[in-house]
């Protein structure tokens, strides 16, 4: 059993930090203009840099038992560029992977990102030359937001210049920082995206992450012959597809750069800043809804492979199961809020934890024709579980031994405001953060392969119908959208959507190292030795 | 130079066999098109990224000599040739045998010289990419199309051809229910295709040549000797 | 040993290069690499013209790789290697292959040694068969139907998607014209037209030649490359 120093790994490798009452962030991105400044200017807030030490519940807090949670969080990752100006050797460089040398901008024909997505359209920021440093802030209020921020301004401020924030992200006032936040509905927090669906449910379950042993229900890998249902279904990924230093799904370790510690216990991140058509998306849901047996509820959540509330389809084949299925589970959380008596209290726990993780407890191994989810629905393709085995029962050594090497950690959150008169030109998308061992086998590969082709899931050309880059132009009908998309019948026809725009854009990113903390001492004090 | 047509990638791998593996070697080769075998190539039929696929199997001694003025080979191995026609990336391929079918994998190869095993990952992917040979001239039929495409496309066509020859002599309602039929059951069958996505950056630089290719003067064979 | 799955054939031919230079003080294996590095690629293929070709490629093989800590072989001869996966008898594709691309097989193969002595199809098949090297094991992921029904097939589901989309909740009786008219257009029944062009990689290119091409196609009368 994989034991992580959570105290050595930085915290939003092992916290969605919206789920744990950081509803607000800001990004920044910073140019090193004096290897020296930098390496100050880090020594000084390394200090405060949130790291993955567990975080004692809530309520031992509130009863005084524990150290209070920050109010706010700091974290910091580096480019390739940021790393050489930070004074790390080129041969210490030269051994990590080429796609995080060449940098998002240099993978963009991989990604996709042609057309409205193309580098060219990028925000100001991700125009001038690479950026250096990524900083990532995310607070329980605007007032320790609004501190942090300060706080960290003024940090930069006393390098005179050696280290600069950047500006460029197409925001309000000095447009130094990249705003995000979760969405709020009359006043209250809601773990919704723009398009309407609950967001940051499934999150991959690996060894030594530290949550609560029963995620490894439907975030772990799934295992042969067991029950999707409970924990005989499911085994925890190897460590080392997620942090560096450990072994992965191949029996190894991942790469490491020289010195090893200046990897170990270090990720790689991915920064994508995606733009939401939200008028484009409602306009299509409500036009093809009105002839989607099920409305467009029901189209929408085809889509996705969830209903807007959150529900697996794989679970609730319709609106009123959906219903049912949240409304017992919201049951349950306010029925274990109230509960006083300790067993009783303990009981309802179980139960609130086991509805939530049913969430997530399904495998695609019994629906391998798609007739419930949709082979092409957004979160089958970016974690197929055991469909890509077919049914061919044993034909692989595990049953999703084609998906376990290719599972993301996601961070983030949405940005901007989508009120029902809003149009495609306004501010608002998913600042999408992912962490992984290896950006090219993991990020890049479910972009490529599952999110903007098809082949894998015997689908042709046929691209993700949410976020995937639907060609521009139809072939039959220039100047109209030409995307489309299989919604499989089961003992029906299958349904079509055509003319599919595309709902989602990319507006800019970068590729970036999230050091440990004791790599980011070495860096602070400059002493990154290879030989 | 070009290991890519389209949607097909062409591999070519020529390893040593160890000495006096030759007759296993096709001991194995024949049992795998038995009935004995088969499941155990299962695995690959599943993962469905490959048209076709072989292995050959050259003697130490008996390489072709043409002409006794030609040098004779003096070898001390017998040589495995492995080609291959699969879709998708270099990458997605050799990942996709290592995580997905070591067992046949290191079936197939296990009697080479120096083959590390088919786990871990980073080794094996070493040991192709050290004896992969390139190709200089590569065809496919269909660019457009992966294996999975031909095999939906070869199912679909009978039902096409079935429900044509009668569609004009039924009554439109027996038409409507027999094109739905027709539509229920073929539905994992029906998509389109397009252009290859980009895979990769060699794929890139194949596209590019291409696009090259066609806005210049095709370049002609250097010399038709022959004509 | 098994050169076939079904009908569909591997054929692996390993043909030894000359020593020496040629005429214009090149090595043999450096002149043929540049040969085949000028051969049009996709419709333009000498292959595109050979019927019933699934795949095909040629390589060159200048030596075999040490594998370290081992015995070190190395050739004494280059090998250009001939891979092709195509339908039906491999005496057919060969036939056809020396009446499609005999230029190319000739400007090619008197690189090779032994082949100065061909000079008909039948020769050239007495050549492949004493530089061929059967395959142990071929493994067929797709299918072994003809390549103008598999060409036909693609043809078709293509444009049966679109069909399909385009027609979505039509009542029965326009349903119906409309796929008859469909069926008179694209013929589901006929494998020689219209379909997908052979080595054709953009939709664009896989439909628009019928035109010119429509009358000739494969194997009625494909075309050489004689003269071109
Ligand atoms: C604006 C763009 C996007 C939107 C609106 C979106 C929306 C969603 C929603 C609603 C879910 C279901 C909730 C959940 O399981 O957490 C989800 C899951 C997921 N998404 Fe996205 N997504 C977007 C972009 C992406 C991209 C670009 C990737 C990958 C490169 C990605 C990867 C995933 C993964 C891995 C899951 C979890 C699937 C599972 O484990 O079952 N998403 N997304």
């Amino acid at each position: 059993m994989t034991v992580i120093d959570l105290h050595d790994v930085q915290g939003n490798l092992v916290k969605p930090y919206g789920r744990y009452g950081y509803p607000l962030a800001r990004y920044g991105f910073l140019r090193i203009r004096s290897g020296d400044a930098a390496r100050h200017w880090l020594q000084a807030v390394l200090p405060h840099v949130t790291t993955g030490a567990p975080w004692p519940d809530r309520r031992a807090q509130q009863y005084g038992a524990a150290p209070p949670l920050p109010e706010a969080t700091l974290n910091l990752a580096f480019s390739a560029a940021g790393l050489k100006a930070i004074g790390v050797p080129e041969k210490s460089l030269d051994a990590l992977p080429e796609e995080f040398r060449l940098g998002m901008r240099g993978r963009c024909d991989l990604l996709g990102d042609d057309g409205p997505s193309a580098p060219e359209h990028w925000d100001p920021i991700w125009q001038g030359p690479a950026v250096h440093v990524w900083v990532s802030i995310n607070a329980r209020s605007e007032a320790a937001l609004q501190r942090q921020t300060a706080w960290l301004q003024d940090s930069l401020e006393a390098t005179d210049g050696g280290v600069e924030l950047l500006t460029g992200h197409r925001g309000p006032g000095d447009d130094c920082w990249q705003e995000a936040g979760a969405l709020t509905e009359q006043g209250r927090v809601v773990p919704r995206e723009h398009f309407g669906f609950v967001d940051g449910i499934s999150d991959p379950y690996f060894e030594g992450c530290g949550q609560p042993p029963e995620h490894v229900i439907g975030e772990g890998k799934p295992q042969r012959g067991g029950n999707p249902r409970d924990a005989s279904g499911w085994a925890p990924l190897a460590t080392g597809e997620f942090v560096l230093g450990y072994p992965d799904e191949a029996d190894e370790y991942p790469l490491s750069a020289l010195p090893q510690i200046l990897t170990r216990n270090g990720t790689f991140l991915v920064y994508r800043k995606l733009h939401q058509n939200v008028a484009s998306w409602r306009r299509y849901m409500s036009e093809m809804g009105r002839n989607f047996p099920g409305g467009a509820d029901a189209l929408a959540a085809s889509m996705a492979g969830r209903w807007p509330n959150g529900a697996p389809l794989s679970e609730c084949p319709d609106q009123a199961s959906a219903d049912a299925f949240m409304a017992e589970l919201e049951r349950l959380r306010e029925a274990r809020r109230l509960a006083t008596e300790p067993a009783e209290k303990a009981r309802l726990d179980k139960a609130y934890a086991c509805q939530q993780q049913r969430l997530k407890a399904f495998n695609y191994a019994d629906d391998l024709a798609g007739g419930r989810c949709p082979v092409g629905a957004h979160i089958r393709r970016t974690n197929p579980r055991g469909a890509l085995e077919y049914g061919q029962e044993g034909a692989f050594r595990t049953p999703a031994a084609l998906t376990d090497r290719r599972r993301l950690l996601r961070r983030g959150l949405p940005y901007g405001s989508s009120p029902p008169e809003t149009t495609d030109a306004d501010e608002h998308g998913i600042i999408l953060m992912v962490l992984n061992a290896s950006i090219k086998r993991q990020f890049e590969f479910v972009q490529q392969k599952w999110i903007n082709y098809g082949n894998d899931f015997r689908l042709g050309n046929e691209r993700d119908p949410l976020v995937g880059n639907q060609p521009l132009d139809d072939a039959e009908v220039p100047g109209q959208p030409g995307g489309h998309y299989k919604i499989p019948g089961g003992a029906q026809p299958p349904w079509f959507c055509a003319r599919l725009p595309r709902f989602v854009e990319t507006r800019g990113g970068d590729y970036f190292f999230l050091p440990s903390l004791s790599a980011l001492h070495m860096l602070a004090a400059g002493n990154v030795d290879p030989t | 130079m070009s290991n890519i047509a389209g949607k097909a990638y062409a591999m070519n791998v020529v390893t040593p066999l160890k000495p006096g593996q030759r007759w296993l070697a096709r001991l194995i080769h024949w049992l795998a098109g038995t009935r004995l075998l088969r499941s155990k190539l299962l695995g690959l039929r599943t993962l469905s990224l490959i048209h076709y696929a072989g292995w050959a199997i050259l003697p130490r001694r008996r390489w072709p000599r043409l002409d006794s003025a030609q040098p004779s080979e003096n070898l001390h191995y017998d040589y495995y040739l492995f080609f291959s026609n699969f879709n998708g990336s270099w990458e997605q391929y050799v990942d996709s045998f290592s995580s997905a079918i070591p067992a046949g994998l290191d079936l197939m190869w296990w009697r080479n010289v120096g083959y590390p095993g088919s786990v871990p990952r980073n080794p094996f992917h070493a040991y192709i990419e050290h004896n992969q040979f390139w190709t200089h001239h590569y065809y496919s039929a269909y660019p457009l199309a992966t294996s999975n495409d031909v095999k939906a496309a070869c199912r679909l066509r009978p039902a096409l051809c079935e429900l044509a020859s009668r569609a004009d002599r039924l009554s439109a309602q027996e038409f409507g229910q027999r094109y739905r039929t027709l539509l229920t059951e073929q539905q994992e069958h029906l998509g389109l295709v397009a252009e290859s996505p980009v895979v990769s950056l060699a794929h890139q630089a194949v596209v590019e040549r291409r696009r090259v290719e066609q806005t210049e003067p095709a370049v002609p064979p250097a010399q038709e000797s022959g004509s | 040993m098994s050169d076939r799955s079904g009908q569909a054939r591997s054929l692996v031919v390993l043909s030894p290069l000359r020593s020496g230079v040629t005429a214009a003080g090149e090595s043999f294996a450096y002149s043929a690499r540049r040969l085949l590095q000028g051969l049009p690629q996709g419709t333009g293929s000498p292959f595109a013209s050979v019927p019933d070709t699934y795949m095909a490629r040629w390589y060159l093989l200048d030596d075999v790789r040490y594998q370290g800590g081992a015995r070190e072989d190395h050739l004494n001869n280059r090998y250009l290697a001939l891979l092709v996966q195509h339908y039906g008898p491999t005496d057919r594709w060969l036939d056809n292959l020396w009446q499609y691309a005999q230029s190319t097989l000739q400007a090619l193969y008197t690189h090779a040694w032994g082949f100065d002595q061909v000079r008909s199809a039948e020769g050239w098949r007495h050549y492949i068969e004493r530089c061929r090297v059967p395959t142990g094991y071929f493994f067929n992921g797709s299918n072994d139907e003809p390549l103008m029904t598999q060409l036909k097939a693609l043809y078709l589901r293509q444009q049966f998607t679109a069909f399909v989309m385009q027609h979505q909740g039509l009542p029965d009786t326009q349903l119906q014209a409309a796929f008859v008219a469909w069926a008179a257009e694209h013929q589901p029944d006929n494998l020689t037209a219209p379909t997908w062009q052979p080595g054709a990689d953009t939709l664009h290119e896989a439909t628009a030649v019928q035109a010119d091409h429509a009358p000739t196609a494969q194997p009625a009368g494909g075309r050489t490359d004689d003269g071109d």
